[in-house]
């Protein structure tokens, strides 16, 4: 994915990381984070995971996908963070409705204190984090409130 | 299993030092340590050097510990680097302590060395202390240690009743603490009112609650069999009543909902469980402590996982002040890696050495009393680092140490 730029160079879209999230690829399709599910167990895990962690098996996992609900579970807001990141901003872990706790940047709301309380429900975005050096815009995951 | 006694202890002064290497922090620790045992260095059969970034800040990898050992005049014995994040020297004297108790080697070295201060450019010590999070779902997502530790310490204030004066009070403390010890980071002593003034970075954190990141050290410690430890001093022993190491974990995602904020030290009450079993004593018979406080409140933490307190009453350890150097308990008599320095690498053995000077009544104007009004003689060390850590439920490692006169 490629958009023209002032300057007639192009600006790169790169995801993250890979194999963390679907990415869409039209208005229809719909993103999502890409995890795990231990079928002795019922363990879900993400990021996706090859060997099952809480009963230590390999073979009996598989990819699943990730609804993109979420409660959150404690927040703060950092004034200062890793190059590329305007700070204050919000950093925050959520617990997915498949199980899973995850750190997350928060979207949809002023980056303050006092705009969200622990226990609010979210929804999974895909959204612009941060501008790397060349200028190529990080996309990744975010949860915004629901 | 042989006993093992700590015989030499010795740092390089924290601090910011642009006009020596790697090389010579590594060097100065070694010798100091040497000279605090009264060795002749050629006894020494085996050398373990933790530390972390060398590799990624000046590109020396793969040999790192030859370098540094060879570098303070020792060569031709095993020199093994192992890190684990601030747990790394913590580490080194785990293994010398084992290389020596299997009667394997009668003499080790563990040196600890970091060196990430560059004037001008702090954003190059904090990239590579990054590199210690998992990139793709942390450190590129934005999450900072700071902002990680602030939101999970909230989490606690809810569970605890914990607040941001008991945490300014901890670090009130620790700056003193460090104000006294000739090798630590230098710092001013702040009132508790300063603290809670100063800028935030995350809440509840201010600026002088949490480490920097731009500090140099080194830190040293000799072990030795301890039946052949009186050819080499005639101070105090220090034995090694019980060091135990626990890494990492995946935390179901229960235990993670009913403890949200313990995450960061999930293995420390495991660790210590084991020590005090191995030492043949209880938490009551620890007289003073050293515990892993990057950020202060961690010190409040450390109360109740090193079992020093019932949970729930950490925070009148200190509103109480029987961690204070006058205290029942104290603890982080050289300031603790918030106040005394926290060069990654060098942290762990800092630590050992605090000990070892406080259990032979070295420690000069930080010396504490102990129950008998005698000296102390059992001290305990927390002492945390890397781990998968993230998302998956992972945590970081925790290493226990209890050194007994």
């Amino acid at each position: 994915m490629t958009t023209e730029q002032a300057g007639g160079g192009q600006k790169k879209v790169v995801p993250v990381g890979e194999g963390l999230f679907h990415m869409p690829e039209s208005p229809q399709d719909k993103a999502y984070l890409i995890g795990s599910k231990c079928s002795n167990c019922g363990n879900v895990s993400y990021p996706a995971e090859k060997v099952c962690p809480n009963c230590v098996r390999d073979d009996t996992v598989s990819e699943v996908h990730m609804s993109g609900k979420a409660t959150l579970q404690r927040y703060t807001v950092a004034q200062r963070g890793p190059s590329g990141f305007p700070v204050p901003y919000i950093q925050s872990y959520v617990k997915l409705e498949e199980g899973p706790v995850i750190y997350s940047l928060i979207a949809g709301v002023e980056q303050k204190e006092g705009v969200l309380k622990p226990g609010d429900k979210l929804v999974m975005v895909i959204e612009k984090i941060r501008t790397d050096p060349e200028g190529n815009d990080i996309v990744g995951y975010k949860f915004k409130p629901a | 299993m042989r006993d093992v006694a700590v015989i030499g202890v010795g740092m390089h002064k924290f601090g910011q030092f642009p006009q020596e290497s790697y090389k010579d922090l590594g060097r100065e620790a070694i010798w100091h340590a040497i000279r605090d045992a009264g060795i002749d260095p050629r006894a020494i059969n085996i050398a373990y050097l933790g530390n972390c970034y060398i590799g990624i800040l000046f590109g020396q990898e793969s040999a790192r510990a030859a370098v540094v050992v060879r570098h303070a005049g020792l060569g031709g014995i095993p020199m093994i680097h192992v890190e684990s994040g601030t747990a790394s020297s913590s580490i080194a004297f785990h293994e010398a302590v084992n290389a020596v108790a299997s009667g394997n080697y009668d003499v080790a070295l563990a040196v600890g060395v970091e060196k990430l201060f560059f004037p001008g450019d702090p954003g190059k010590s904090m990239a590579a202390i990054s590199t210690s999070a998992e990139k793709a779902v942390g450190t590129d997502m934005g999450l900072s240690f700071v902002a990680e530790l602030a939101q999970a310490i909230r989490a606690l204030m809810d569970k605890w009743g914990w607040t941001q004066e008991q945490m300014a009070k901890i670090t009130a403390k620790n700056l003193y603490n460090a104000s006294l010890h000739p090798y630590a980071e230098v710092h001013n002593p702040l009132t508790v009112e300063q603290i809670l003034q100063a800028r935030v970075v995350a809440y509840p954190l201010t600026r002088p609650m949490s480490c920097s990141a731009a500090v140099d050290g080194g830190s040293a410690a000799i072990v030795c069999a301890k039946s052949i430890a009186r050819r080499f001093t005639s101070k105090p022993l220090v034995d090694v009543a019980a060091i135990h190491y626990k890494g990492g974990r995946f935390v179901p995602p229960g235990e993670m909902d009913s403890e949200p904020g313990m995450i960061s030290m999930d293995m420390t009450p495991k660790v210590f469980k084991v020590c005090y079993e191995r030492a043949g004593i209880g938490p009551k018979d620890v007289e003073i402590a050293q515990c892993h406080d990057a950020m202060a409140p961690e010190e409040l933490l450390a109360y109740q996982t090193m079992g020093l307190c019932a949970p729930g009453d950490e925070g009148k350890m200190i509103d109480e002040g029987r961690t204070t150097l006058r205290g029942d308990i104290p603890m982080n008599t050289d300031g603790g890696l918030t106040a005394r320095g926290n060069p990654i690498g060098a942290t762990g053995l800092a630590q050992v050495a605090e000990i070892v000077w406080q259990l032979r009544g070295e420690a000069g104007a930080r010396q504490v009393a102990g129950k008998d009004g005698k000296g102390p003689k059992v001290g305990a060390i927390q002492n945390a680092g890397g781990g998968p850590a993230g998302p998956g439920g992972g945590v970081g490692c925790s290493v226990g140490i209890i050194l007994k006169r």
